[in-house]
């Protein structure tokens, strides 16, 4: 056993445990320092990150590898932004809890040790400690109605598709006698491939699509990204969709690798779906979390294309899309909040002439949306290439061509919200204040957007090297 | 001999299954519930599972029954008709049932549905709550720990949730 | 192994029969004289509106409900703990391991205790 591998972990828990105690004896008050001490335990949980050494820990249940790392340091970064992000939302709330600080933390440490999971028994329980986190935090506002509901449908949504999971997950362990990935991949190499494992996997698999909001567990995402406080919102998108495909690396190219056949038509079929959907259903959105939302849906079939590609440049492609998506996300989200902050609304319409009233705003919106659509040269479309190469490579034509038709009616719907900023007139002319320090990180995390679209370089052979080792 | 038993709590716990789904009184039908779970609690122990049977009691008829009969009193079940609910999502999900069902029969019939034997004995499953015991301590850890961690979370979230702390005022957004 | 569970499906058994026995013979032996004034709720006051299930519930109670079924669960992982603990070439790790895991939820506990949680007024 070596303890020191669940390091990063331990510093974030014991940053959550820190804040939950503190928050039993602070008077009433504002709790951004909370938010600084947070950003401090997950910089020293990134720190010792490239200090890790491989192998396996706690009765080989736990697992540091080159893939864990990555997305470890996914969950620091997107952690950051989103603690970031919650400061500046503290504001708007009136009686603010600082338990909100501490649950944030808890559920990236949770997804942490799902990214580090060797065994099924052990991603299961991690998945629903990371579920429990987001479910109380969806529903965080309990004056809210509109929250209320918002963690209602996600909390029955996540209930229905654990269910799935866990059923899928004893069909695995039935048709094979193991738990542990590795032990299932060695099992499934030696047992012919029966009733019960294809019927695990479809149910595993669609149990899985909950946390990555594709078909046909996507119905909580709109109702949910819109209803759930906003730096929820960017949690879910960003770092619980990471956490979902984590586990689908894991599970799907890790355990079950070996019997690739029987899941690939399957995922083309969802990822192919997902993707008609989610963009189709985007456009006539008004509400610019519920647009995000529904893109949301869409990336995740993108992601999918890349899982249906089975191959270790669909692995890495994944991960950088993962990547882009986190920073155009953050972009998106900090300058959602900040506009809230200012106007106390989402409907896209009141974003009309942003451009003459926040520049700074506007510019961050355009990068992050693009980047999402995919447009060149951010780093979306690098993403979004890799993706769509790799597919092809597989012969994934036909999900391919339904994947550009979709990237088209993607930078359609982000354009029509980008326009509508830089070219109609304000209704109000007054400027949004920003202060120094959200300016300074948008800077950074437009710079990074952009930089990942025209050096992808170092960070894509990373990706790739890591990539090799994950079937 | 086991048979017979097996038989007799078998009957009643279907009897009892049909009855909480049938009887008026959402109070009665969770009593019910109650005697069915014992039922099913008796066969586990038939099934030399003496664990499974302490969960079945402990967690099924304690803590499952407690929320249950919370959600009974506290959403006021007993009046509303469930087709009001339903609206007409009926068809669908009766067309989704079959289908599955028609699958599983399909699979069984075929004689796809096969899996090797668990690589424990008879002699050594006697000892069945050492051998759970055994697994969940050295092999399990991580999970049993992190499950501290899971019903840790979902106190504080009860707490958070569901105190109103004095002097509250309305949270200005969603 | 089965005859060592006899006597608890002994005991079910009698205590069923006592239940209903006890219910069948007031049954037989009452007095039987049923009038109006008698079937109403309360002899005097109001009439009664609707039963006593309706809504009228403090939220607050789910929070008890929860402690009880995190406990419940706590006290089950005890069982086959126990069972282990006689082994002794993991007694000590597993009794540490437990430790831990009582030391979390107690933290739980302390955190409603402190917020309050567990008062009632």
């Amino acid at each position: 056993m070596n303890l020191l591998r669940l390091l990063p972990e331990f510093i974030m828990l014991g940053t959550a445990f820190l804040l939950l105690v503190l928050e039993l004896f602070l008077p009433r008050g504002s709790r951004k320092g909370y938010a600084v001490i947070g950003i401090l335990g997950i910089a020293a949980a990134a720190i010792s990150l490239p200090y890790q050494d491989f192998g396996p820990a706690l009765a080989e249940l736990f697992l540091q590898d080159q893939l864990s790392i990555y997305f470890k340091w996914l969950f620091c970064i997107s952690g950051v932004l989103i603690l970031y992000i919650v400061m500046l939302y503290e504001d708007t709330v009136k009686n603010w809890r600082g338990e909100f600080y501490s649950l944030i933390l808890f559920a990236l440490s949770g997804m942490m040790m799902l990214a580090s999971a060797s065994d099924f028994v052990g991603f299961y329980v991690s998945l629903e400690f990371v579920a429990v986190c987001l479910y109380v935090l969806a529903a965080y506002l309990t004056e809210s109605r509109v929250t209320s509901e918002a963690g209602l449908k996600y909390l029955v949504t996540g209930a229905l598709a654990s269910g799935f999971l866990i059923y899928g997950i004893s069909f695995i362990y039935g048709a094979t006698g193991a738990t542990g990935f590795a032990e299932v991949a060695k099992a499934l190499q030696t047992v012919e491939p029966t009733g019960y494992l294809v019927l695990g996997i479809v149910l595993t698999v669609l149990g899985l699509t909950f946390k990555i909001s594709s078909i046909p567990f996507h119905v909580w995402a709109p109702d949910v990204y819109q209803g759930a406080p906003t730096p929820v919102t960017a949690l879910l998108a960003a770092a619980s969709k990471s956490a979902g495909f984590v586990v689908i690396l894991r599970v799907l190219f890790g355990a079950l690798g070996t019997v690739k056949g029987e899941w690939v038509a399957f995922i083309a079929v969802i990822s192919g779906i997902t993707l008609l959907f989610g963009n189709l259903a985007a456009m006539p959105q008004k509400d610019l979390k519920r647009l995000i939302a529904y893109a949301g849906i869409g990336s995740a079939g993108y992601l999918l294309m890349g899982v249906a590609a089975a191959s270790e440049m669909g692995a890495g492609a994944i991960m950088y899309y993962l990547l882009t998506y986190i920073f155009g996300i953050a972009g998106t989200f900090i300058s959602i909040v900040v506009f809230y902050n200012s106007e106390g609304t989402d409907k896209i319409e009141s974003y009309a002439g942003l451009y003459k009233r926040a520049p700074l705003l506007a510019f961050s919106l355009f990068i992050g949306l693009l980047s999402i659509a995919g447009f060149p040269p951010l780093g979306g479309f690098i993403a979004k290439f890799y993706i769509f190469m790799a597919a092809v490579k597989e012969g994934l034509w036909v999900l391919a061509f339904i994947g550009a038709m979709m990237a088209i009616i993607a930078m359609y719907y982000f354009l029509l919200v980008i326009k509508s900023m830089y070219l109609r007139q304000p209704a109000n002319e007054a400027p949004i204040q920003v202060d120094m320090m959200t300016r300074g990180l948008l800077y950074f995390v437009n710079a990074v957007t952009i930089l990942l679209g025209i050096y992808p370089g170092p960070v894509t052979d990373w990706v790739m090297s890591i990539a090799q080792g994950v079937f | 001999m086991e048979q017979i038993f097996f038989y007799i709590f078998a009957v009643i716990a279907v009897v009892t299954a049909i009855a909480v789904v049938s009887v008026r009184n959402p109070v009665h039908s969770a009593l019910y519930l109650i005697v069915c779970f014992l039922q099913v609690a008796a066969i586990f122990i038939l099934l030399r599972s003496p664990f499974l049977a302490a969960v079945q009691v402990f967690i099924y008829v304690g803590a499952v029954m407690v929320l249950f009969l919370f959600a009974v009193m506290v959403l006021d079940v007993g009046k509303e008709s469930f087709s009001e609910h339903m609206h007409s999502q009926a068809i669908p999900a009766v067309i989704t049932v079959a289908g599955l069902l028609a699958v599983a029969v399909w699979l069984i019939s075929t004689g796809s549905l096969t899996a090797p034997l668990g690589p424990y004995t008879e002699e050594a499953l006697s000892k069945n709550t050492e051998v759970i015991g055994k697994a969940l301590y050295t092999q399990y850890i991580f999970p049993f720990e992190v499950v501290s961690l899971l019903l840790l979370i979902a106190l504080i979230g009860a707490v958070v949730l569901v105190l109103k702390d004095k002097g509250r005022g309305a949270g200005r957004r969603p | 192994m089965l005859l060592s569970y006899l006597p608890i499906l002994i005991m079910i058994g009698f205590a069923t029969a006592m239940a209903l026995g006890a219910l069948f013979a007031s049954f037989l032996m009452r007095p039987r004289n049923p009038y109006r004034e008698k079937l109403s709720p309360w002899e005097c006051g109001m009439e009664p509106v609707g039963d006593a299930t309706g809504g009228h519930f403090r939220v607050h109670f789910f929070i008890i409900a929860i402690l009880f079924v995190i406990f419940d669960v706590e006290t089950l992982f005890l069982f086959p703990w126990a069972v282990l603990l006689t082994d002794k070439s993991i007694s000590l790790f597993i009794f540490a391991e437990m430790i831990i895991f009582v030391a979390i939820l107690a933290l739980g506990l302390i955190y409603a205790w402190a917020k309050g949680a567990l008062e009632w007024v």
